[in-house]
């Protein structure tokens, strides 16, 4: 365990050498999101409801996915494809490490930083929008929503660490990336919630895992589920969570014998 | 028990060719033709306890891919490989903490940071006790005479102490077993013979077992004193350094200084003339019959001086590579 800690410890020192890139990049997330706010708004108009959301409500959500987007954020999938191509991997699988939880460590590490920044800037916003923004006052439903939030980081995770070992075996992965993104981010209701879509979009979206990453943590803070949903959900994120992992390790495994070290 | 057995071990890669061109990208997009590549072919050889083994060989002869199998790094095609009684395949923790590979050009210091956060780091993965740790960092870090730049960013640090950092990083956890893959490469001569000090040094000082591979006949004349020649994937010579020369030589040079000026024509019978810049020659001669030739170069021709030796290594394990007949 010390090791992993030891191994946050310096990826979190590592990280702070480049502040300012950082800086830079939460500034760019900030801008989509103010896009998307002034468009609902818009297209609310004078209607109470759409889609069983009202306009604060919409507000909320739409602020507080990007906010949720900060925490379960992750690169891993870059990690690996940069580890398999440059043959790093090499540097990390000879020594008595767990790959796995090595990356799981230095993901780890580097949110804090994000996080202060970025959710400086969504609390300003949630300020501008003051009149728009619900907030929740029930400290339990906070917890619950805190916790499906952890979990969603896991699940995001493991989605991700998944597709970067896609790298063992094609060399080239940006294309597989490039679509992946914006494509999940739309299935777990990062753009609108998953509710705007159509029935078939809908149905489809909750068979995967996606929608939990996002819709279910926000769905919860809006009280918009019943406490058997709630809980309903949290079974759904952990069997997961399980899957995932199993599929992760197989993958990781097979992945590896192929592995040749090149690069060095 | 030796320290590293080997048997029969293969590593062949899959490779598919592509045909040059448009078509040929096209085509490939479609049908592919795989090929394997015999990196390793069917190798066998033990060690023992604080040997220090060279392996060399041409490029792509295999022995990059060989020392990568014994770390754990490649899947073996096939055959069977122990290191201090493990399968490096596993790469079970108790295994990975006595064993180091370090490869010339590959950093694995984290290149924003000091040195010493990338050594305090490998303390805790290698979990060495805090005293431990202390007493083999000052030894090293005197060994290399790097304690003042510990704490400079590795980025700024120059190529020479960088290496020395990495293999600093590399020894703290005092392995047992030492993986070296060309130590020595893109270093100026003065750090190179520094490098095969240490080397050297910390071969005697732990008793650690060690293998190098490099092109350098520096690194392996001043560290080897068993060499295993690989070339396309087979092993040709496994022993002393010494021995290749009796081995694979098969003519001795003698070179000679003449006092007076001679008939150039003259020498054509004594033995191949290697080098001709009068007073000096070098001869190269048949062993068999080099001291018979030294006599008749004594007696038939003014000497100054004349020496019998033995042919330069480098050029038998040229010759061994190029595939000289060797019977």
């Amino acid at each position: 365990m010390r090791k992993y800690w030891a191994l946050a410890k310096t990826s979190f020192q590592n990280s702070l050498v480049y502040r300012a890139d950082s800086f830079l990049w939460g500034i760019g997330e900030l801008v989509s999101t103010l896009v998307f706010l002034f468009i609902w708004i818009k297209i609310f108009g004078e209607k109470q409801v759409i889609a069983g959301f009202t306009l604060p409500e919409t507000v909320t959500y739409l602020i507080g996915v990007g906010l949720i987007d900060n925490f379960i954020d992750t690169w891993v999938s870059y990690d690996l494809e940069r580890d398999v191509q440059s043959g790093n991997l090499s540097n990390i699988i000879i020594r008595p490490v767990n790959y796995f939880f090595a990356r799981v460590a230095t993901n780890i590490s580097e949110k804090p930083l994000n996080l202060i920044i970025r959710f400086c800037v969504y609390f300003l916003i949630a300020l501008a929008f003051s009149s728009k923004f619900i907030v929740n006052q029930s400290l339990i439903l906070l917890l619950f929503c805190g916790l499906s939030i952890v979990f969603a980081a896991a699940v995001n995770f493991l989605i991700h660490f998944l597709l970067g070992c896609v790298a063992f075996w094609t060399v080239r992965t940006r294309g597989t990336f490039g679509i992946f993104r914006p494509l999940s981010s739309i299935v777990a209701g990062g753009y609108a919630p998953i509710s705007f879509f159509p029935p078939l979009f809908q149905k489809v979206a909750f068979l995967l895992p996606f929608a939990y990453t996002r819709y279910f943590p926000m769905l919860i803070y809006l009280q918009k589920i019943s406490g058997g949903e709630v809980f309903k959900g949290f079974l759904v994120q952990l069997f997961w969570i399980a899957i995932l992992y199993l599929m992760s390790r197989h993958l990781w495994h097979r992945g590896l014998k192929r592995y040749e070290g090149v690069g060095i | 028990m030796s320290i590293v057995d080997v048997s029969h071990l293969k590593k062949y890669y899959q490779v598919h060719k592509k045909e040059p061109g448009l078509i040929g990208s096209l085509r490939s997009l479609v049908k592919r033709k795989y090929f394997d590549v015999k990196a390793v072919d069917n190798i066998s050889f033990q060690i023992e306890e604080g040997e220090l083994v060279g392996f060399i060989g041409p490029n792509g002869a295999g022995k990059t891919t060989t020392l990568k199998c014994l770390s754990g790094l490649l899947y073996p095609t096939s055959g069977f490989v122990s290191v201090l009684g493990f399968n490096p395949w596993d790469r079970k923790p108790p295994f990975l903490k006595q064993i180091s590979l370090v490869m010339g050009q590959k950093n694995q210091l984290w290149w924003d940071l000091p040195a010493q956060e990338s050594f305090i780091l490998n303390r805790e993965i290698y979990e060495i006790p805090q005293e431990k740790y202390q007493k083999t960092l000052d030894e090293l870090t005197d060994l290399l005479e790097i304690k003042d730049i510990l704490k400079v960013q590795v980025r700024k640090l120059s190529l020479g102490q960088r290496m020395k950092c990495e293999l600093v990083a590399a020894l703290l956890h005092s392995p047992k077993v030492l993986f070296l893959d060309e130590p020595t490469i893109g270093l100026d001569v003065v750090m190179q013979k520094k490098m095969r000090d240490f080397i050297k040094a910390y071969n005697r000082k732990y008793r650690a077992t060690i293998l190098l591979t490099s092109h350098y006949m520096g690194d392996v004349k001043e560290l080897c004193e068993r060499v295993i020649i690989i070339d396309k994937g087979k092993i040709i010579y496994d022993g002393k350094l010494g021995k290749i020369v009796e081995k694979y030589a098969d003519h001795k040079e003698i070179s000679v200084l003449f006092s007076q000026e001679i008939d150039p024509k003259k020498l054509i019978k004594i033995g191949a003339v290697k080098f001709y810049e009068f007073p000096r020659v070098v001869f190269s001669v048949p062993r068999s019959v080099a001291s018979l030739a030294a006599a008749e170069l004594l007696r038939k021709f003014p000497v100054a001086d004349l020496d019998i030796t033995e042919p330069p290594i480098e050029d038998i394990i040229r010759e061994v590579f190029t595939g000289k007949d060797l019977a």
